[in-house]
């Protein structure tokens, strides 16, 4: 009995002492760069991207000094590197990935891929690449997922993955994939998350419906409840923690509700309207996704705040606004991009664009001594300032360093830690490592130009921060809104009516006056004095400023068309035949698709709670140009028309273009010619 | 040799004072509440006539001496079972004696614990326990027990607590938790001196003081700060705690106890200290 006795408690000693060298185990999904920005397996350099002069900087982490330079294709925009230090590189401009060997600088092999690739992810096991590209080879409206062998670099297969999809993470145990789509899911809903089956090569699920969880309580009884509900918009990357249980997806969310006229010295139209009274009518965000079996968004509810700040301090995930902890200061937080979590998992790092700023927040917390969450409504620990058109970032090994690459200033800036415990900060070394000096670039790779003013231009389109475009209160730039240059797939609730952000990209703004959907801006001179200081609240540009915005705006990069060929299709030119039958080519006229009059087509808005109002009443709407109308999907100025086939073939009494006098085929043609255009 | 020579005395102590305590159970619960048996014939001659009532002590006169060599006993009526003294201490510094055994249950905060324990020789129980935190943290421990000390009233021991923690949260995630307020981490290991003293009725309280020290092994440190570094695979937390409290007695085995104290954690992202509170039973049953 004492012997049976002694056996049982040692047996549980010895097994308490078993469980005790047990450790959860990482999948080993996580990578430590995002971006423009990659690590070499051993930290010892650092690959840049640097899309003006498409080339892949290679830096000396020992030396902070540039060692090598491979030029790689057009308009190269991120880089990643795998376990057995291979690089690649994706080219947005010219439809290739680059793959380079380490210390072997040159291009060793270019994959063909579709259009606009962007996203690169490798499987655990590093067997395969996933490329994401915009478009698919032969489709406008959606994108592909791509996947190679990385041992013999050919094509295993590709898949249609949704409209306009950016970024990818692989999770779970390598065999499944979550895709961000920049605008919307077919669902027209906003950015949303796909997911995919790697091993099958399918889509699992097209949305996780993210729409619907952040506006869980909303009041869909009346228009212009307590609180607005949003849109996730401009989601372009995907960020995934080293146990691969949680990928962050930077947002920007729009207001649906109604937009109030401010006065510019309360920061303009664009002003506060955020949620829950966080941040101006675009603000910046971060969406967290469980990856079990079944992805599950979390989110705060957005149209259900109890107190300062976003819902309950109790959830575990960052809050899904993103926000300064001292806002009014100077601090904002504006154009998220791409992020990283930090090899330990505890902290993400977002990096933004517009308001030239690395956010650093807990993955798994929102609350802390180190935090401000019930005063300030945020999660965000610190922020740290960096360059202009900031797109990369990488993490060492060990933590104790980050970089992060501004491609409009071609430099890359160095982080690291300031202090220890809950005051300590991340602060920006002041060295940074120059990769490249203006104007040594066509810009975004693909402008063929060496304009230092068209630089300064966009600068100015990016830029959140500069008072003289945006007040302080309100903190949007032009690309809030025009993503890309180009645009959101939002409708505004403006005080005339709802508004669909317009795209530029590709339609030479100079040429198109006049300006906004109402067309009551005959010079571009007052279209800026409106948009930028009494919408965005800016104090005004001057001259020269405003003509270096608008030339570059001008020349903005028109987005790829896999359907615009040298030699069009038989299809394509049927359908040109039936745009001039049904005399679209009346108002729709010349190069670029626009007489640069006002008319009304039959799609003035009267009857719904914003109904339009004022000079679109008497005079109809700005005829927009056509450039690239395949890829600005919805359609007409409140975005009621979700596909070109729904316009097309929804046209009662025929004022929309004589559609009536075309057969089903010749629709069908039609459409197939306008996102050829 | 030296500790053998005392361990052997402490044993030997031990041994010594529960043969004098010895009375099997069942007796006891097994005679109650049948009338009380005669006592033994006394060993003094008889008395010629029945002897007064009894009164108390105190309210006897000096004028009127007791008879002589008549023990008190002698004069009891009816005779009360003798009370056997409660020995059976988890939370004190008294060992449970070889071969005996003990269990403990207790309700409080932080933790709401449980503990059985076996004596291998009178200076030396081992045990196995769960500490719980109330489901957020759960940890199985191993407990030992060394009698360094022990008199009548007094007792000191050094117990040894060691065990591996599940939290239901990752350390990432959480704030204010489970580590916060216990300050214990993934690895427990606990040695504490305990001291205790028992006053002279047999079932007298027994009141306990302890001094504990927690050395808390995180297996999943998280980076407290952002570039802080990543941490080393385990990281050594240092805690403390004095503790007191009583078992009081409610039968020979069974003793309700309570204690009170203070734990302080050398954890800057803990809370620097934590109150204990915890009510609860032990048992020798």
């Amino acid at each position: 009995m004492n012997q049976t006795k002694r056996m049982i408690l040692l047996g549980a000693l010895a097994g308490a002492a078993l469980l005790a060298a047990c450790t959860p185990a990482a999948n080993g999904n996580a990578n430590r760069a995002s971006g423009s920005l990659a690590l070499s397996s051993d930290d010892a350099l650092l690959y840049a991207v640097d899309t003006d002069n498409g080339i892949l900087a290679v830096i000396d982490t020992s030396t902070n000094a540039k060692v090598a330079e491979v030029k790689v294709g057009k308009g190269p925009t991120r880089v990643l590197v795998g376990a057995d230090d291979t690089i690649y590189v994706s080219n947005r401009g010219e439809r290739t990935v680059s793959v380079i060997s380490r210390g072997d600088w040159r291009v060793a092999k270019t994959l063909d891929v579709a259009v606009e690739p962007s996203g690169m992810a490798l499987t655990p096991d590093g067997k395969t690449l996933l490329v994401v590209s915009a478009t698919s080879r032969t489709l406008v409206e959606v994108g592909t997922l791509t996947a190679f062998d990385t041992s013999t670099l050919a094509m295993k297969w590709e898949l249609n993955v949704g409209n306009e999809p950016r970024g990818v993470a692989v999770v779970g145990n390598g065999d499944r994939a979550v895709v961000s789509l920049l605008k919307s899911s077919r669902f027209g809903q906003g950015s949303d998350v796909v997911e995919v089956d790697l091993t099958n090569a399918v889509v699992k699920q097209e949305t996780l419906g993210l729409y619907n969880l952040a506006n869980a309580s909303r009041d869909t009884s009346s228009f212009g409840s307590a609180f607005s509900t949003f849109r996730a918009r401009a989601m372009n990357d995907l960020i995934v923690t080293p146990d691969g249980s949680r990928v962050f997806a930077p947002v920007v969310w729009a207001r649906e509700d109604a937009i109030g006229r401010r006065p510019t010295s309360a920061g303009g139209y664009y002003s506060a309207g955020g949620p829950c009274n966080i941040g101006a009518v675009a603000t910046a965000g971060i969406v967290t996704v469980e990856t079990s079996s079944t992805p599950t968004p979390q989110v705060d509810d957005l149209t259900a705040c109890f107190t300062v700040g976003t819902n309950s301090e109790n959830k575990d995930y960052p809050v899904s606004t993103l926000a300064p902890r001292t806002p009014g200061s100077g601090d904002a937080i504006q154009g998220p991009t791409v992020g990283v979590v930090d090899p330990t998992g505890t902290w993400l790092f977002v990096v933004n664009r517009e308001s030239q700023n690395v956010a650093i927040m807990p993955t798994y917390r929102r609350t802390g001594n180190d935090l401000d969450f019930n005063r300030t409504g945020t999660s965000v620990r610190s922020l740290v300032r960096v360059g202009a058109g900031a797109d990369g970032i990488a993490l060492t090994r060990d933590g104790t360093k980050a970089f992060v690459y501004s491609q409009f200033d071609h430099r890359v800036d160095v982080l690291t830690a300031k202090g220890r415990g809950d005051s300590a900060e991340v602060v920006n070394l002041g060295t940074p490592i120059e990769i490249a000096k203006d104007p040594d670039f066509n810009l975004d790779g693909v402008i063929d130009s060496k304009d230092a003013n068209l630089a300064a231009g966009r600068r100015l389109f990016f830029d959140a921060m500069d008072t003289r475009m945006s007040s302080a209160q309100t903190n949007v730039a032009c690309s809030t809104c025009h993503l890309e240059g180009r645009e959101d797939g939002h409708v505004w609730q403006f005080p005339d009516g709802p508004r669909q952000t317009p795209a530029l990209a590709g339609r030479h703004l100079l040429r198109t006056a006049p300006y906004h959907w109402s067309g009551e801006f005959t010079s571009l001179e007052a279209f800026n004095v409106h948009t930028i200081t009494e919408r965005m609240g800016g104090s005004g540009l001057p001259p020269a400023a405003a003509q270096n915005l608008d030339t570059y705006i001008d020349q903005l990069p028109f987005g790829e068309n896999p359907l615009k060929t040298s030699m069009p299709s038989e299809a394509v030119a049927r359908g040109q035949a039936a745009f001039e039958k049904a005399g679209c080519a009346s108002c729709h006229s010349g190069e670029l698709f626009t007489n640069n009059q006002n008319a009304d087509v039959g799609t003035l808005n009267r009857n719904s709670v914003n109904a339009d109002n004022g000079p679109v009443e008497s005079r109809g709407f700005n005829v927009p140009s056509l450039l690239g109308v395949g890829r600005t999907a919805p359609y007409l100025h409140d975005g009621t028309q979700g596909t070109l086939e729904d316009r097309i073939f929804n046209n009662p009494g025929d004022r929309h273009g004589v559609t009536s006098a075309l057969s089903e085929q010749e629709k069908s043609d039609l459409v197939l010619f306008l996102k050829s255009l | 040799m030296r500790t053998d020579a005392r361990r052997l005395g402490l044993l030997v102590v031990a041994l010594a004072a529960g043969a004098a305590f010895a009375q099997p159970p069942e007796d006891e619960w097994g005679a109650f509440p049948a009338p009380p048996q005669p006592p033994p014939a006394p060993v003094v001659p008889p008395v010629p006539e029945p002897p007064p009532p009894p009164a108390p002590r105190v309210a006897r006169p000096a004028a009127a001496p007791p008879p002589a060599a008549v023990p008190p006993s002698a004069f009891a009526q009816p005779q009360q079972p003798v009370e056997e003294p409660n020995t059976v201490s988890m939370m004190g510094a008294p060992t449970l004696g070889q071969w005996g055994r003990g269990q403990l249950f207790l309700l409080g905060f932080p933790l709401l614990s449980l503990r059985a324990s076996f004596g291998l020789a009178s200076w030396f129980d081992l045990g196995v326990g769960f500490n719980t935190f109330y489901g957020t943290m759960n940890e199985p421990v191993g407990v030992m027990r060394f009698g360094l000390f022990r008199n009548d009233s007094w007792a000191l021991a050094l117990t040894l607590e060691g065990g591996y923690a599940w939290f239901t949260q990752p350390a990432s995630r959480e704030n204010r938790g489970a580590r916060w307020i216990t300050g214990r981490r993934n690895i427990n290991l606990s040695p504490a001196f305990v001291i205790s003293y028992r006053g002279g009725n047999r079932r007298a309280a027994r009141l306990f003081f302890e001094a504990r020290y927690l050395m808390a092994l995180d297996t999943e440190p998280v980076a407290q700060d952002p570039l802080g570094g990543v941490p080393p695979d385990v990281v050594v937390g240092h805690n403390g705690g004095l503790r007191g409290g009583a078992e009081l007695p409610l039968s020979s085995k069974t003793s309700f106890v309570f204690q009170l104290g203070l734990d302080f954690h050398g954890r800057s992202e803990d809370s620097v200290a934590m109150p204990v509170c915890s009510v609860g039973l032990v048992t020798g049953i």
